[in-house]
């Protein structure tokens, strides 16, 4: 089997437009968080949210482009742009792009129903439909490129952005293909989807505290990472800057509960990911955690690591990225890939902000507040999604 | 109504990226790089901008030329004022 390379970066968070905001943030423990911008947010119980601050489309689109992207696709395009700016000629049907998202259109379809439901307008945009649909980003990414291979969307919620990685790593592993844009996209911070997640009652009224005793639950963000996936022969023959090697996958699903996660089935998910990169527990330092800071995930994902990595465990550094830059959703995956290729790469670990007090449900190091000097061999990024989907994604300094 | 025909070539320059000063009333659209999905946006920047509605009948398939768009443009807001 082929080895995969990752060979480019990109990523639009609440920490800022870039990769490099978005790594230097995780490791400085900054927050995303804010109050959300929203016209009505004093009709929202929870009024925190992780917003991509001060975008403005048009610096990174074309105005043609722009007409046909909603705010997600927006988000995915200036990734990708990032990520390519490396790529060499990846045009041609040897590329993939493959990019999830856990929504799809959310700001779309809510401005069609604001303009003719309570403005009364008769029309609503003429692109609503090419705006809203899921496969905006791999569509608008790939007639960017020139790419003509598979290219297709990925919907699994949270796990959204690893089962669009995963996907294109076994693709390339198999020689289906030599390159892959992939990852995740996520724009649904509107009223709606405020009120949505507000009535499943799992936001936190102030700050994500993932881990801590005193959690309260997930603050929702938004954003893209994109990455560059590449058959390791190709990147080294062309001299290409290899960030790690892509090296594991594992998927499995609870099929138990829509919502409450499963201990099983993120525990088989972790250890097929490790199967997959043939990485022994003891060879994995840094575990990048789903860490929603909801009272149910935490402590059933530590149990999970536990059972998966045994007494190496104790070992292990484990952190949520997601009490900086939010839940990103479809996008979360890929973010938090970028985060653990950063923490491999410069030998920081990023910490878990507003960490105030120990579980004693949750019992392993991580990484309280502020980053720890670790050098990493391999790492793993965890995504457990509603609908007990949950993805893992292995991967080895290089 | 020449107010009329140069919003049209303004919105036409502004939503399909074009040069303002190659919207010659002669000037077939695709010649422009003015395509039929690029003119389904200007339609619904017309309506906005004029408070009128144009259906389907109203832009006929055999309008080809930047002319014959403010015309039909002039037209509708004529009858819808």
């Amino acid at each position: 089997m082929r080895r995969v390379a990752i060979t480019g970066l990109g990523c639009v968070s609440s920490l800022g437009h870039n990769v490099e905001s978005f790594l230097s943030g995780t490791r400085e423990g900054l927050s995303g968080v804010a109050k959300t911008t929203l016209p009505d947010a004093d009709q929202l119980t929870a009024q925190n949210v992780a917003e991509v601050k001060n975008w403005d489309a048009a610096a990174y689109i074309d105005r043609k482009t722009l007409n046909l992207s909603d705010r997600f696709s927006q988000f995915a395009l200036a990734a990708a742009d990032q990520a390519m700016t490396d790529a060499g000629d990846i045009s041609g049907d040897r590329t993939a792009v493959i990019v999830g998202t856990g929504v799809g259109g959310a700001v779309t379809i809510e401005e069609g129903y604001d303009r003719v439901w309570r403005k009364g307008q008769a029309k609503v945009n003429p692109f609503s439909i090419p705006k809203l649909m899921s496969n905006g980003p791999p569509s608008l990414i790939g007639l960017k490129y020139g790419v003509t291979g598979p290219a297709f969307a990925v919907s699994s919620a949270c796990s959204s952005s690893n089962h669009s990685i995963g996907t294109a790593f076994g693709m390339i592993r198999r020689g289906e293909i030599d390159v892959a844009i992939a990852g995740g996209a996520e724009s649904s911070i509107s009223f709606m989807g405020l009120k949505g997640w507000e009535a499943l009652r799992v936001i936190s009224p102030d700050v994500c505290r993932p881990f801590s005793k005193d959690r309260r639950g997930m603050i929702l963000g938004e954003g893209a990472g994109i990455v560059l996936l590449e058959d390791m022969d190709r990147a080294k023959a062309r001299g290409a800057t290899i960030y790690a090697e892509l090296a594991g996958f594992g998927m499995t699903s609870d099929a138990l509960d829509m919502i409450q996660p499963s201990m099983e089935g993120a525990a088989r998910a972790i250890r097929q990911a490790l199967n997959s990169a043939a990485l022994d527990p003891s060879d994995v330092g840094y575990v990048n955690a789903h860490g929603t800071g909801t009272p149910a995930n935490d402590p059933t994902e530590s149990k999970a690591i536990r059972a998966a990595f045994g007494t190496a465990a104790d070992n292990l550094l484990v952190s949520s990225t997601k009490a900086m830059h939010g839940h990103g959703l479809g996008a979360a995956g890929a973010m938090e890939l970028i985060a653990t290729i950063g923490a491999i790469s410069s030998g920081i670990v990023p910490p878990t902000i507003n960490f105030t007090e120990a579980d004693p449900e949750c019992d392993l190091d991580y990484v309280p507040n502020e980053a720890r000097d670790r050098q990493i061999g391999a790492a793993i990024s965890n995504s457990f999604a509603f609908g007990g989907l949950n993805a893992v994604l292995a991967i080895k300094s290089v | 109504m020449t107010d009329v025909v140069d919003r049209v070539k303004d919105i036409l320059a502004e939503e399909c990226a074009v040069d303002r000063t190659a919207l010659l009333d002669d000037a077939k659209l695709e010649d422009v790089g003015i395509s039929s999905v690029d003119m389904v946006q200007v339609m619904f920047a017309i309506e906005e901008a004029f408070g009128i509605s144009i259906e389907q009948e109203d832009m006929s398939l055999d309008i080809e030329t930047v002319g014959e768009v403010t015309s039909a443009i002039q037209r509708l807001v004529a009858e819808q004022a």
